[in-house]
């Protein structure tokens, strides 16, 4: 029966990352010249939380749906961000069974991120240029749409400048380094990529989020013709639809998650809706945020555009979300979804 | 955390598609509903099977039930707007009712042998409730009501209009109303029709000096919005009423565009306009479901919830509107022709059905509360902004907080 509570353990993990965030300095790296600077003080508290092995006793792993949860939090404060593509990739390892047992290892004893390199959507790249924690990343994980998984060590890869302020980096897809750890069937890859999908989907459920609470503090002091703006109808039912679209997010990548362990027949068709829907509501509510600002909003010194480059930057990571609604448009008029109606 | 309705509510999802097969027809091929005047029939059948009962209004396993009474019977079309409007003023009757008139209503509704309909909206103010000026005035002996109610949707088979009234006519907004349960067969009523775009009735009704006993006033004399607010609860999602479901509806709308594709066949069904308009609206449903599931599960166990029960409406109800022109576009040309003509094929009954869902959406977006109205709400209540009539912000309502704390 439908039960929107969250549990016990997915409680105190929420409370617990919730302190460690909020006293990070900073978004867990730095950028120095041509390279970024891993917080690794930051870094451990966080794999302490949030990493389970496959030693782990069942009762104390985390699931899909915490790591959503997680993923929330770490959207709103916009901390941590590497931690997702890191979970992703470990998920993938352990799911690969003893193939990913030794690159397991090696990432536990590295102390620093493990990036993963996976096509877009719609890439028409063979192999990713670039990785979303690269930079900050002391291995790098690349799994290819014909299932070839690799595994690289060593240096973090060259920063690159980027939209989302992100410790992007440029990956050395020719090192001679890179070893192949397995050839996985296409659906392992399809897998993971919907459970980045979903992660993805919950940090953007986060930024929108925090991208309201913004633009609703702003509108409740900030005065023009000697009223708070947020008494203006237009802005008010402009920030009213930001609401039903960020709790649209944040349910369907909740469910999404859920699905993963507890509805898996549904888990991929519920991981493009909550992408894809994700997708567009980041762009819309945190350019409607940045607008409440006026002139300011456009600054670098105002945080509400860093919520706005974010949401679009993790989104060019993942994929081209049209791809995602031509699937569940298949799935419909194929019927795939129980949607007969029976005995009709 | 659970996504699921579970296997009792699952089964009940199949009693409820066998207790609707008497009343669907199907028409060039499309389901629907066999029509209002069998409503009360139907009303019955529901008592019948105890499906009415006031008694567990918020137990989440019958809002979860009459969730998907609603979602199935509106899927096929059927538009029970008597038979939510009923359930309504019964559930408030229970709260605010005293123990005679309880005695005398209750289980008549109980048994879906009375029918109400709502008396709020008047010919000068859909939304604006609170600025009803039908007159009531009491003689002595009874009250007298004067005046004329307007959208009173399912009046003409009512046996009760659920009437608000301005009891002082000096008061302005909500001070000095009254509400009274008013007999259809009262002399001095006059039910008009009013037909919308779609072809569906409302009403205009008129009071011409209507004598109703004070017996029938329900609440304090001049304090009828304390009335209405208990009633505007159920309204803007404190329970699942079984009545007009806007995620059956969407569904309805899916239905019918994955009906056309498949039968128009790879031409239309391989068109990536085409998939990508069914994914957006197969989005909306899903989450048109999930703001359901969420006002029910926050209104079982925290306390009403009407923000959230306003969040779900706007968005199902912008859904409707957005799925409707997108399968119509779909259709084309075969959407333009009324149901019945063009002979343009074995899909025209379907894109027929799209044509009436498009001119038949936007009624979503202004019954029982406009969606500016629900903006407002979720605006003021829910984010704390200031009334946009400049009455200073306002603290987040209790149930939304505790969903926000909850989630961390």
């Amino acid at each position: 029966m439908i039960d929107l509570g969250l549990g016990e353990i997915d409680q105190a993990v929420v409370e617990a990352l919730d302190r460690i965030l909020a006293g990070a300095g900073g978004p867990g790296w730095q950028v120095s010249g041509a390279r970024c600077a891993l917080d690794r003080n930051l870094w451990a508290r966080l794999t302490d939380l949030l990493v389970t092995s496959p030693d782990t006793p069942a009762d104390e792993r985390l699931n899909l749906l915490t790591y959503g949860l997680a993923a929330e939090r770490i959207g709103r404060t916009l901390v941590g961000l590497p931690m997702i593509d890191h979970i992703v990739a470990l998920r993938f390892l352990e799911a690969i069974g003893p193939d990913g047992a030794e690159a397991r290892a090696a990432v536990g004893r590295s102390g620093a991120p493990l990036a993963l390199l996976i096509p877009a959507t719609q890439s028409r790249d063979a192999q990713p240029p670039l990785s979303m924690s690269g930079a900050v990343a002391g291995s790098v994980l690349r799994i290819l749409p014909n299932g070839a998984v690799d595994f690289l060590q060593g240096e973090p890869m060259a920063f690159v400048e980027n939209l989302g302020d992100l410790p992007v980096g440029r990956a050395a897809n020719d090192d001679p380094d890179w070893r192949t750890l397995a050839e996985v069937s296409p659906d392992l890859v399809e897998t993971a990529v919907a459970e980045r999908k979903v992660l993805i989907a919950a940090v953007i459920a986060g930024i929108c989020d925090r991208s309201l609470e913004l633009a609703v503090e702003y509108g409740n002091t900030r005065e023009l013709f000697g009223v708070p703006i947020g008494s203006f109808q237009s802005l008010a039912h402009g920030l009213a639809s930001g609401k039903v679209m960020t709790d649209g997010t944040q349910l369907l990548a909740r469910e999404a998650a859920w699905a993963a362990d507890d509805e898996p027949a549904r888990f991929l068709h519920l991981s493009w809706m909550a992408y894809a829907y994700a997708a567009a509501a980041g762009e819309q509510v945190t350019r409607a945020a940045v607008h409440i600002f006026g002139g300011y909003g456009l600054t670098r010194e105002y945080p509400a555009q860093a919520y706005y480059r974010m949401a679009r930057a993790l989104c060019l990571f993942v994929g081209d979300r049209r791809f995602d609604l031509q699937k569940i448009g298949r799935d419909v008029i194929d019927d795939t979804q129980s949607r007969s109606l029976v005995g009709a | 955390m659970d996504f699921s309705l579970g296997k009792e509510v699952e089964d009940f999802r199949l009693v409820v598609q066998d207790f609707l097969k008497p009343w669907i027809v199907e028409t060039d091929g499309v389901e629907g509903f066999a029509g209002k005047a069998v409503e009360p029939d139907l009303q019955r059948g529901m008592g019948d099977h105890g499906w009415l009962s006031l008694e567990s209004e918020m137990s989440m396993d019958w809002n979860m039930k009459m969730f998907v009474f609603g979602d199935e019977a509106s899927r096929r079309g059927f538009h029970l707007s008597s038979v939510a409007t009923t359930m309504m003023v019964g559930f408030t009757l229970s709260q605010v009712a005293n123990e005679e008139q309880k005695a005398r209503w209750l289980p008549g509704i109980n048994a879906g042998q009375i029918r109400i309909a709502l008396g709020y909206s008047e010919p000068q103010g859909g939304s604006d409730v609170a600025g009803a000026r039908v007159r009531s005035s009491f003689d002595g002996e009874a009250w007298a009501i004067n005046g004329q109610k307007q959208w009173t949707t399912s009046a003409q088979h009512a046996d009760y209009i659920w009437l608000l009234t301005r009891s002082q006519p000096e008061s302005r907004r909500h001070g000095g109303l009254t509400v009274f349960m008013v007999p259809t067969s009262t002399p001095g009523i006059t039910v008009t029709p009013i037909y919308t775009m779609a072809g569906e009735r409302t009403n205009a009704v008129f009071f011409d000096n209507v004598r109703v006993p004070d017996e029938n006033r329900v609440g304090e004399v001049d304090q009828g919005w304390k009335v209405l607010m208990a009633a505007l609860t159920y309204e803007h999602g404190g329970g699942n009423v079984p009545g007009r479901s806007l995620t059956g509806w969407i569904s309805r709308i899916l239905d019918h565009g994955a009906n056309f594709a498949r039968a128009r066949g790879d031409e239309v069904a391989d068109d990536p306009w085409v998939t990508e308009k069914l994914g957006e609206i197969a989005i909306d449903a899903e989450l048109a479901k999930l703001f359901v599931y969420r006002t029910s599960w926050a209104g079982a166990h925290i306390e009403k919830a009407d923000v959230l029960g306003a969040m779900a409406k706007l968005h199902a109800r912008e859904s409707l509107v957005r799925a409707s022109d997108k399968m119509l576009q779909m259709a084309g040309l075969a959407g333009v022709a009324n149901a019945g003509c063009g002979d343009l094929g074995p899909d025209q009954g379907v894109a027929s059905a799209l044509q009436f869902e498009y001119i038949d959406a936007p009624t979503g977006t202004v019954v029982g509360g406009s969606v500016e109205i629900q903006k407002s709400i979720i605006a003021e209540r829910g984010l704390g902004l200031p009334k946009t009539r400049n009455q200073g912000p306002r603290k987040p309502e209790p149930a939304q907080a505790t969903l926000e704390r909850q989630a961390g």
